[in-house]
């Protein structure tokens, strides 16, 4: 087996990590922009109850989660400062989302280093894991009046 | 008493396997075979001449020299070795130290070891949409067990993405812990509902 050949079945036998979420991301935008414009426009007044937090009605505190519709509406509704008030891991996903699949199509198509340089998708996830438990501390100290 | 077909090695008759090297022995030579056989071979039947070929077993190789000039045996070494059939600098032009070479018609048997990191991002987006959906209580427990539970099969059998595979842990236990107390808690509502209508009855 030559050399070439071997190279080639070793990139063909493993995934790589950014090349997955760039094949889910060409299906994920349009359906995203699609939902969060009818939920902007009347969705949410009509649907917004089932989004309820069960965590907040039950136990009283907040959950990392809450505010995440709110912050969907307002992202569509174009009022950003609210939607990253509510809840900023949405406005930080769909930014670094989009920031990923700009450099990924870049890399791809325009300047050919895809091959080369593979984009480390795990920082991107990091990153949110800390925004997400960074703002349910803050909304846990504010709710418990620590401050 | 059955002989084993593949080392040769003595079984009760009733054993399926044999003892010495875990053979099957349902085509293994019995006794009465071998006796046959050796009946056989005695009454002056012809015995098949089989023509030496080669002398590949009989002569020993000679040793290869290796990139710092030692002689080393083909036919001892590790397993990337043996792999890659003693796959050196010396032998090899195309030869490349930082990785680890294979030589196979099967592509499935190239990096079984490593790859399959669709585990690790799996349990990792589990675990994220864990804690972002916990305000269901039964949807994040969900999202939280198949976090825990695939981080922790790519650990065992070592797959890509170990840093993911923790952080997914770590998130999937902080969501099953929310989803948990929820689910705790909307059970005691419930069981103390039920107890103050069962005390006005």
């Amino acid at each position: 087996m030559s050399y070439r050949s071997y190279n080639k079945i070793k990139s063909n036998s493993r995934y790589r990590a950014d090349e997955i979420f760039y094949q889910i991301g060409k299906g994920f935008w349009l359906p995203f922009c699609l939902i969060g414009n009818w939920f902007a426009h009347g969705g949410y007044e009509r649907y917004g109850e089932l989004t309820a937090c069960d965590v907040r009605r039950i136990c009283g505190f907040p959950c990392p989660g809450c505010g995440g519709t709110r912050a969907y509406y307002y992202l569509f509704l174009g009022e950003f400062a609210k939607s990253f008030y509510f809840n900023p891991i949405v406005i930080y996903g769909v930014l670094a989302y989009f920031h990923f699949m700009i450099l990924y199509f870049y890399r791809k198509h325009i300047s050919g280093t895809i091959q080369k340089k593979e984009i480390h998708i795990q920082y991107y996830m990091y990153v949110a894991i800390a925004v997400i438990l960074t703002q349910w501390v803050v909304k846990l100290i504010y709710f418990l009046h620590i401050i | 008493m059955v002989y084993c077909a593949r080392c040769g090695s003595e079984n009760d008759g009733t054993s399926k396997f044999c003892g010495n090297c875990g053979a099957e022995l349902q085509a293994s030579a019995t006794q009465e075979q071998v006796n046959q056989t050796e009946g056989a071979l005695s009454s002056g039947e012809t015995v098949p001449v089989y023509e030496k070929v080669t002398d590949a077993e009989v002569q020993k190789p000679e040793p290869i020299l290796s990139q710092d000039g030692e002689k080393s045996n083909p036919y001892s070494g590790s397993e990337t070795q043996n792999n890659n059939g003693g796959s050196n600098a010396y032998t090899n032009p195309y030869y490349d130290a930082q990785s680890p070479q294979y030589y196979s018609s099967n592509q499935n048997e190239i990096n079984q070891e490593g790859g399959k990191i669709g585990f690790s991002i799996a349990s990792l987006v589990c675990g994220i949409l864990s804690l972002t959906c916990c305000c269901a209580s039964i949807l994040g427990g969900i999202l939280a067990v198949a976090a825990v539970a695939l981080g922790i099969i790519a650990l065992r059998n070592k797959y890509d993405g170990k840093g993911m595979a923790i952080a997914g842990i770590i998130t999937g236990g902080i969501g099953f812990m929310i989803a948990g107390i929820s689910l705790i808690l909307i059970g005691a509502g419930g069981f103390m509902d039920m107890f103050d209508e069962l005390q006005k009855l």
